[in-house]
């Protein structure tokens, strides 16, 4: 396991990742720092999952970098995966397997201990309430249990970074509460976390600080109060948001659109 | 996975709301049902071509969703041609044999016909069943519901839809085979009633199969694929998907059959001969010996005409009620979705930790033995290793020099498991994207598939050495040696294949992929990976040849060849171990 030192948890500078012709992160710098949650917002297409699969080491960036705890992924990728845990947007499990057939395979790449991973995997299937699911094919579960196999898989080998990418689509109420306090108690470790959503009240509740990207560039970095007076809006993230990705007007205008057309359709 | 939804709804979304204009609140007219069923189908193999290029995951969505739609249709004309192919065969056996008696003057047309008849439509039955699987168990397990609910039609047109839909599954090969045999029959027999009992037969067939090939694909995702837990769980899973990939491989090799089509036949017929009191009462006899019977073809028995009957009536009772029960599950399945069956007994938590390489190989056992798909990769080799060695012992009755042939089938053997090396990435659907994000070396896995696929070359390896113990051979030590060389060869060899194909897909980062969709560049890796495997062959004759200029006693020469072969296999390693280095990113 790595030994984290001081200093940032990831920073990004100058990230650039091309498909093809498409620029799909574009000069994105940012910095996650220990004991805080990093929110990285933006709209669909903005770039956030290139950026997070470009920090995991899943993606190599066309130009810039970025360092997980000093270290790059491209040049210490084992490493780097040892110190962070990742949920994905898109669940990539082996839906072939059970839940206890998965978690021997995630323990023996993660080299963990018989009894260590024994231990972990059950307190955390007692925390998310999934024991009866646990010789059932993941495939035949529900995209909620799917999600709590995948945040598991995260926490199992207690990670000092988490990057969580919509982890809380398909939670019931209850384990999502359990996995908002967890993201808390984890930074009381000195941990970090990288926290993509499109959920903003959450990311409005659990942020320490935001960035929020649009067409694969950052827009707008701070903490809520910070990013307000950035954008010169008032009220909720969502209004801000919407200001600093320049979608307000636009907003405004189609909800315009659809009044008059449904006005127009009840004449 | 919104950019995947957007891509996948962007397949159909105009054409189901081009549908949902066509409907009011009367009922759907089976026009209009076909149609919609249609999208469904489409929709239904989309998805599946989709899902399996989910390891691709460095590649933009937008390729995934063009490749995962040229598959779709690759697929369709695929197996048009493959049926086309067997409907033509079948018209020109029928034509010739019913000519010119070749088959045996003294056996009579009506036997002859009914035999071939019969012989086809058990082609036609098996090939749907074994290439209908797949996209069957998709169509049971993809929730047909959350497709057909959203259209404002009523639960009797949902189910209508539903159960078009999986007709339309495989509507290209039905049509082939439907319009393919009467034509066929009635060109090569001038009869055109017997043209429509063919047709009768055939549709009676196609329902047949396509009823069992539901239950059997319900009952496998129901029941067989969520078996995890025990151990006598897995056994039977392991059995059931063992059987279906290796009957899906023997049933390959039929293609083989056709050089033994006449023998076949023949056998049939003196069966046919000497049993047609109760033969006719068995499938697919009695629709063939019903062809016959029909169009007028002379010698068959009475008795025969009354089984074939009896037989008939029995089979077309059960195609109606396979239908009644295929219905019920498309109902059920137009519903709601189908939930597998969970296990109940609860077993304490514990998590078993292991080393990499045994961890991937059981993981990638565990996926096959869920997964006919993936459980041919692994059977394939073994199948091919047993009928080549069969084909050996029957040349060896022919008296050529066994030494020979035994040697050729040990060069040859392991092709076939170092070019399914490379399909045992494709196990890494969604899991390709999981297995980057762990703290792993892309070699690790190499190396662990490039085991998996030598595990797999042992059966081989066994059967030659029993041969080996049986057979009257002049040099056993010598090709013992031989073949125990090919345990390393196979292993660097699909080492090899494995890596170039990471480094020419991947970049030398895992990846999953998409077999349809690579198929030229696994070619050429391919082609690539046999002069690798050719190399201590080569060395072998070159010091062979070399050798045969001197006078030494025999135990030296083959000492002597043997040192040059292994040399080879010692360079082979090097070189493995160079490039598995070289080639990945890690």
């Amino acid at each position: 396991m790595l030994q984290v030192i001081n200093g940032n948890a990831i920073v990004a500078e100058g990230l650039v990742r091309n498909f093809g012709s498409k620029v799909a992160v574009d000069r994105l710098s940012f910095t996650v720092r220990r004991g805080e949650i990093y929110g990285l917002l933006g709209p669909n297409g903005a770039g956030k999952t290139t950026t997070v699969r470009m920090v995991c080491g899943l993606l190599p960036p066309t130009d810039g970098s970025v360092t997980v705890f000093g270290l790059d992924p491209t040049i210490f990728p084992i490493e780097v995966k040892n110190s962070l845990g990742l949920v994905p947007e898109e669940k990539m499990l082996y839906e072939s397997l059970t839940p206890r057939e998965f978690f021997d395979f995630i323990a023996s790449m993660r080299n963990l201990p018989s009894n260590v991973a024994t231990k972990r995997v059950d307190s955390l299937v007692k925390v998310f309430e999934m024991r009866e699911y646990y010789d059932t094919v993941i495939a035949a579960l529900s995209l909620g249990t799917k999600q709590k196999v995948a945040v598991i898989n995260a926490l199992l080998h207690e990670p000092p970074l988490l990057v969580l990418d919509e982890p809380l689509i398909g939670l019931d109420a209850r384990s999502a509460r359990v996995l908002k306090e967890f993201m808390k108690i984890h930074l009381e470790g000195n941990g970090a976390i990288l926290f993509s959503s499109h959920i903003l009240e959450i990311a409005e509740s659990l942020c320490t600080r935001i960035g929020i990207i649009d067409n694969g560039r950052l827009v707008a970095e701070g903490t809520v109060d910070e990013l307000r007076d950035l954008v010169k809006a008032h009220g909720t993230l969502e209004e801000v948001f919407l200001k600093a990705v320049q979608q307000d007007v636009e907003v405004a205008q189609a909800v315009q659109a659809l009044r008059h057309a449904l006005s127009e359709e009840r004449k | 996975m919104n950019q995947k939804i957007k891509a996948t709804k962007k397949s159909t979304g105009k054409e189901f709301l081009s549908i949902r204009s066509l409907l009011h609140s009367q009922e759907l007219s089976w026009g209009d049902a076909w149609r919609a069923a249609g999208q469904l189908s489409s929709e239904v193999q989309f998805r599946t071509n989709l899902e399996m290029s989910a390891g691709a995951f460095r590649d933009s969505i937008e390729r995934r969703v063009k490749s995962a739609r040229t598959n779709t249709t690759f697929n369709k004309v695929g197996m048009s041609l493959v049926f086309g192919f067997f409907v033509a065969f079948y018209g020109f056996t029928t034509r010739t044999l019913t000519l010119f008696p070749i088959v045996s003057p003294i056996f009579n047309t009506g036997v002859i016909v009914a035999v071939i008849t019969s012989l086809f439509l058990a082609v036609a039955f098996a090939l749907l069943m074994f290439i209908g699987l797949m996209q069957s168990t998709t169509y049971i397990s993809c929730d047909i519901a959350s497709l057909t609910l959203q259209l404002p039609i009523t639960n009797k047109d949902a189910e209508k839809i539903a159960f078009l839909g999986y007709f339309r599954l495989f509507d290209a090969p039905i049509i082939v085979i439907l319009v393919g045999f009467p034509l066929a029959f009635g060109i090569a027999t001038f009869s055109i009633l017997g043209s429509f009992a063919c047709l009768a037969t055939t549709t009676i067939t196609i329902f047949l199969a396509i009823s069992m090939l539901l239950l059997l694909s319900h009952l496998f995702y129901t029941r067989i694929q969520s078996l995890g837990g025990s151990r006598l769980r897995g056994f039977i899973r392991t059995l059931f998907v063992l059987f279906w990939a290796f009957s899906f491989v023997a049933f390959s090799f039929s293609y083989q059959l056709i050089s033994y089509l006449i023998p076949l036949i023949q056998v049939l017929t003196i069966t046919a001969n000497a049993f047609d009191w109760i033969l006719p009462l068995f499938f697919p006899f009695s629709l063939g010996y019903l062809v016959a019977l029909i169009s007028g073809l002379p010698g068959l028995s009475v008795t025969s005409m009354i089984t074939c009957l009896i037989g008939t009536l029995l089979y077309g009772t059960l195609a109606i009620l396979g239908l009644r029960q295929s219905r019920r599950i498309l109902i059920q399945v137009s519903q709601s979705p189908i939930t597998p069956q969970v296990p109940t007994k609860m077993k304490p938590i514990s998590v078993q930790s292991s080393s990499h390489h045994i961890a991937i190989i059981r993981k990638d056992l565990r996926l096959a033995s869920r997964n006919p798909s993936q459980a041919v990769f692994l059977i394939t080799p073994i199948a091919t290793g047993i009928i080549l060695h069969l084909t050996l012992l029957s040349y060896i009755s022919l008296s050529f020099p066994a030494d020979s042939f035994f040697f050729m089938i040990i060069a040859i053997s392991p092709f076939l498991v170092i070019f399914f090396s490379i399909f045992l990435l494709s196990t890494e659907t969604h899991g390709a994207v999981l297995t980057s994000s762990l703290p792993l070396r892309t070699r690790v896995i190499t190396q662990s598939k490039a085991l998996l696929a030598t595990f797999s070359y042992l059966p081989i390896f066994l059967i030659q050495v029993i041969l080996l113990y049986l057979l009257p051979l002049l040099s056993p030590i010598f090709l013992l040696v031989m073949i125990v060389s090919q345990i390393p060869l196979v292993y660097t060899a699909s080492l090899i294949a494995i890596c170039l194909f990471i480094r020419l897909l991947g970049g030398g980062l895992i990846i999953g992929f998409n077999v349809g969709q690579h198929l030229l560049q696994m070619i050429g890796v391919l082609l690539i990976t046999i002069i690798f495997y050719a190399l201590p062959w080569i060395l072998y004759m070159y010091v062979w040849f070399d050798a045969l200029r001197f006078e030494i006693p025999l135990i030296y020469f083959n000492l002597y060849v043997i040192l040059a072969f292994w040399a080879g296999i010692c360079i082979n390693l090097l070189i493995g171990f160079i490039c598995s280095r070289l080639l990945l990113h890690d």
